[in-house]
């Protein structure tokens, strides 16, 4: 007589393998800094009229100084009329875009999950709402890119140059100097390049403080400390140019974002409202198929290119 | 025809297509700009031949030259960013985003005169990259390798053929200022051997970058054609 073996019950009695009920999430860099005040909304694009938000700007409450009364020749007196001032005012254009994601589950996909949290349609359009954080992280990297200033290393990222672009900061605009506090989105990499250098600092005026997890619970999970007074978040949708990360160090209100969200979505069967995104069922009978779509409408840019610097150092 | 050789239905099916697709998601087009404040210091190596003396023969010599190079960047054209509408798709509409570029002092070089971009095959789309990046695919990875000094040379090339515009040295003398602060940093710890080292390669950069911009006061800009 044979034994009773596991081998020997597989295909009847045993199966080859059993699924978990837990399913493990994939790495995501969805970490962004939405929440933050490095990051303005300035408004909603609903019943506007248009794509694109402008802001407005214009140098008030201190910019301009009182005239001073030194013509030429000295010909100013005390009674010489004074001339009127030209207001400085420029703008920034920021256009919102429509952005989509779908999935797509048959009947027999869905109804073979294994409880309430396997896939189905509802946690796709969980995903999708959650997919709107990366959406955000991405856009802040490509619109760094747009800063005017730069500080660029062509080797690793190291403690002068993020000094250095600070300091860019801190003399901004003819040495006025961006009002902080700072923030600096900088790759993974120049992150670790920037630690590397920091390790061998010995002088204690540049201490770094890394983050505690009180800290990070505060500030997400892309918070590294703070340098100088200048909180650090890694990213790595920072975007690459000519063979360099594009990090960035900022001060508020140097990007703005807008969004826009449909108020009604007419002749959809089934819609679900996730914050800022809009997530529609589509059913297709014939085969048995259930599309997901998750809708959602932003838009960013530099609203102020004097609040920050590029931070470019060497991808490897 | 022997058909032991032909691919039978129940053959695997050729790999060979999805080898001609990069394994990675679809990018967006760049545009190349240039910031007439935005330099950095790059060194070349100029290979020269010196004649031989007599009989002798001629000989190679090989001498590291550094000068400034205008640090030409590529912006991602993504629409939704900093102005960039979006027309078809993900195609972006970048003429709004270039007029403001250049109304605020940027220099825009056109990929049609510059031929800076390549496009290849990516999964559901194109990838983007500018023609100095090689693109090779092992083992299902992308592998990337920047030709830094073809990218310096197209960068000088552009300055030396009058696209760039004006030079203004300020702007090195701005960034010598600010190099002068490195070797500073470290002077604590010049005791250690590997620290001196360094010190002394910082100053041996300020040295180069400071008889440049003395170099440029006389020679002009044929002081680049020397690393073209």
């Amino acid at each position: 007589m044979a034994n009773i073996t596991n081998h020997s019950l597989v295909a009847d009695l045993r199966l080859q393998q059993m699924i978990s009920q837990e399913i493990k999430l994939l790495i995501t860099d969805a970490r962004n800094l939405r929440n933050t005040p490095f990051l303005d909304f300035v408004g909603s694009i609903n019943g506007n009229g248009s794509d694109t938000i402008r802001v407005r700007k214009a140098g008030l409450d201190g910019y301009d100084s009182f005239q001073a009364f030194t013509g030429a020749s000295g010909s100013f007196q005390e009674d010489t009329a004074v001339g009127e001032t030209s207001l400085t005012d420029g703008h920034a254009d920021i256009v919102v875009k429509r952005n989509a994601l779908m999935y797509k589950i048959t009947d027999l996909a869905s109804m073979t999950g294994i409880g309430g949290s396997d896939i189905d349609p509802f946690r796709i359009a969980e995903s999708i709402s959650k997919s709107y954080e990366l959406l955000f992280a991405e856009l802040t990297g490509a619109t760094v890119a747009g800063f005017t200033a730069s500080v660029t290393q062509a080797g690793a990222l190291t403690v002068d140059d993020f000094i250095l672009a600070f300091q860019q900061l801190e003399l901004a605009s003819s040495g006025k100097g961006a009002p902080g506090p700072y923030v600096a989105l900088l790759h993974p990499e120049q992150w670790q390049d920037l630690q590397a250098d920091i390790r061998s600092e010995t002088n204690n005026a540049l201490a770094f403080a890394p983050a505690s997890y009180e800290a990070m619970s505060a500030k997400g999970p892309g918070y590294k400390g703070s340098y100088l007074g200048v909180d650090i978040y890694t990213s790595s949708h920072i975007t690459d140019s000519a063979g360099n990360h594009v990090g960035a160090l900022w001060a508020p209100g140097a990007i703005g974002f807008a969004t826009g969200k449909p108020a009604a979505l007419v002749g959809a069967a089934e819609s679900m409202d996730m914050g800022d995104v809009l997530i529609e069922m589509d059913r297709d009978a014939t085969r048995a198929l259930t599309s997901i779509v998750g809708h959602c409408y932003l838009g960013m840019g530099v609203v102020d290119s004097d609040r920050g610097v590029k931070l470019l150092s060497l991808n490897d | 025809m022997n058909y032991k050789t032909e691919a039978q239905p129940w053959a695997p099916q050729s790999t060979h297509n999805a080898q001609m697709v990069l394994p990675t998601r679809p990018n967006y087009p760049m545009f190349a700009k240039w910031w007439p404040a935005n330099w950095v210091w790059q060194t070349f190596e100029v290979t020269k031949t010196v004649k031989g003396v007599g009989k002798a023969k001629d000989k190679e010599e090989t001498t590291t030259v550094g000068v400034f190079v205008p640090n030409v960047e590529f912006e991602t054209i993504r629409p939704g960013v900093n102005g960039v509408r979006q027309i078809r798709g993900e195609i972006g509409d970048v003429s709004n985003r270039i007029g403001q570029l250049q109304r605020e002092g940027w220099i825009y070089l056109d990929p049609k005169r510059h031929d800076y971009i390549r496009a290849y095959p990516a999964r559901g789309g194109q990838y983007f990259a500018d023609r100095f990046t090689d693109i090779r695919v092992l083992a299902n990875r992308m592998i990337k390798t920047f030709d830094r000094n073809d990218y310096n040379k197209w960068c000088v090339t552009l300055l030396a053929n009058g696209e760039l515009g004006h030079i203004e040295p300020q702007f090195w003398q701005l960034l010598i200022r600010d190099f002068e602060k490195r070797p500073d940093r470290l002077i604590r710890q010049q005791h250690l051997p590997e620290i001196k080292q360094r010190i002394d390669d910082l100053n041996a950069q300020l040295v180069a970058m400071r008889q440049f911009l003395n170099d440029y006061k006389t020679n002009g800009i044929e002081l680049y054609k020397k690393v073209i």
